[in-house]
């Protein structure tokens, strides 16, 4: 058995597979000054899930990308503006107790992973370029309605907010 | 001297201009593995059989049989070239040749409530 024929097979053109990945950034500058006729390169982003050394399991595994909401019992927004990706805990996440000292341990490495990005698009790009299944929870807006003080005596046609009867 | 060593072996990163250039690249990448076989073996001394390691070989480079990107390719046969200097220089050891064939060795995970029970595991 040739290896030869059988690694020509391997490299046979297959059709390709459409990309639905944005172009936002190129991760080579290829200037072409050569005359022959050759393949140009287009810049697409490259797909770090293939490189990156991560196991292919991590793929299956679904990702959250959300802003921190804010606490509601402090007043503090510095956490609320950035945004995470985090991984959901799995169920059978091959939790265990450690041997020697009885550590609460577990075999999913992406549990302890959060990463945080200033815009969504980046954090979906990332996840993008991983390959991985995000879900986006956009936050929840808070509506501020402005109270004034002397609104509870002004003239109202409907019902008055304070009876004021002696 | 040691700029000599580090030099063994060593492939100067290319962009490839063209599939077809990438292409011959891998070939040639994996025709180096192959031929280093049994110098791996006797580096090494790695206990498997050649076809084994041979196998994983072609293994590897099936793994990503349907990668059309160049950049990608670029990337891959960069991390190729850098793990047959490695191998071939004897800067890793056998644990790391092993590292290669553990998920075949890996014992069953308990399947089955009791199963995993038993291994204290969820």
């Amino acid at each position: 058995m040739s290896t030869s024929l059988l690694v020509k097979q391997a490299m046979r053109a297959t059709p390709l597979m459409a990309s639905f990945r944005p172009a936002t950034t190129s991760a080579f500058r290829f200037n072409s000054t050569s005359t022959s006729v050759t393949e140009t390169r287009e810049p697409v982003a490259l797909q770090a899930e293939i490189v990156s050394g991560a196991p292919e399991e991590v793929r299956m595994q679904p990702c959250r990308i959300f802003k921190q909401s804010k606490a509601a019992t402090q007043s503090g927004i510095t956490n609320t503006g950035v945004w995470r990706l985090d991984f959901d805990t799995q169920l059978q996440a091959g939790r265990f107790e450690n041997e020697l000292i009885g550590w609460a341990s577990s075999a999913d490495y992406m549990q302890a992973l959060q990463m945080k990005f200033i815009s969504k698009e980046d954090a979906i790009a990332f996840a993008d370029k991983q390959g991985w299944e995000f879900t986006i929870q956009e936050p929840n807006q808070k509506i501020f309605k402005k109270k004034i003080y002397a609104d509870n005596f002004k003239y109202s046609p409907k019902k008055l907010r304070f009876v004021k009867t002696k | 001297m040691s700029a000599a060593m580090a030099a063994h072996l060593s492939v100067v990163t290319a962009q490839s201009p063209s599939l077809s250039a990438a292409r011959q690249s891998v070939i040639h990448l994996y025709r180096d593995f192959q031929r280093g076989v049994p110098e791996i073996m006797r580096t090494h001394q790695v206990d498997l059989p050649m076809s084994m390691i041979r196998t994983k070989i072609r293994e590897e480079f099936e793994r990503h049989r349907d990668v059309k990107d160049l950049a990608v390719i670029d990337i891959l046969l960069f991390k190729g070239r850098q793990e047959y200097q490695e191998t071939m220089n004897a800067w890793k050891q056998e644990t790391h040749i092993m590292r290669y064939f553990i998920k075949d060795d890996a014992p069953p995970k308990p399947q089955g409530f009791l199963e995993k029970f038993l291994a204290g595991r969820d």
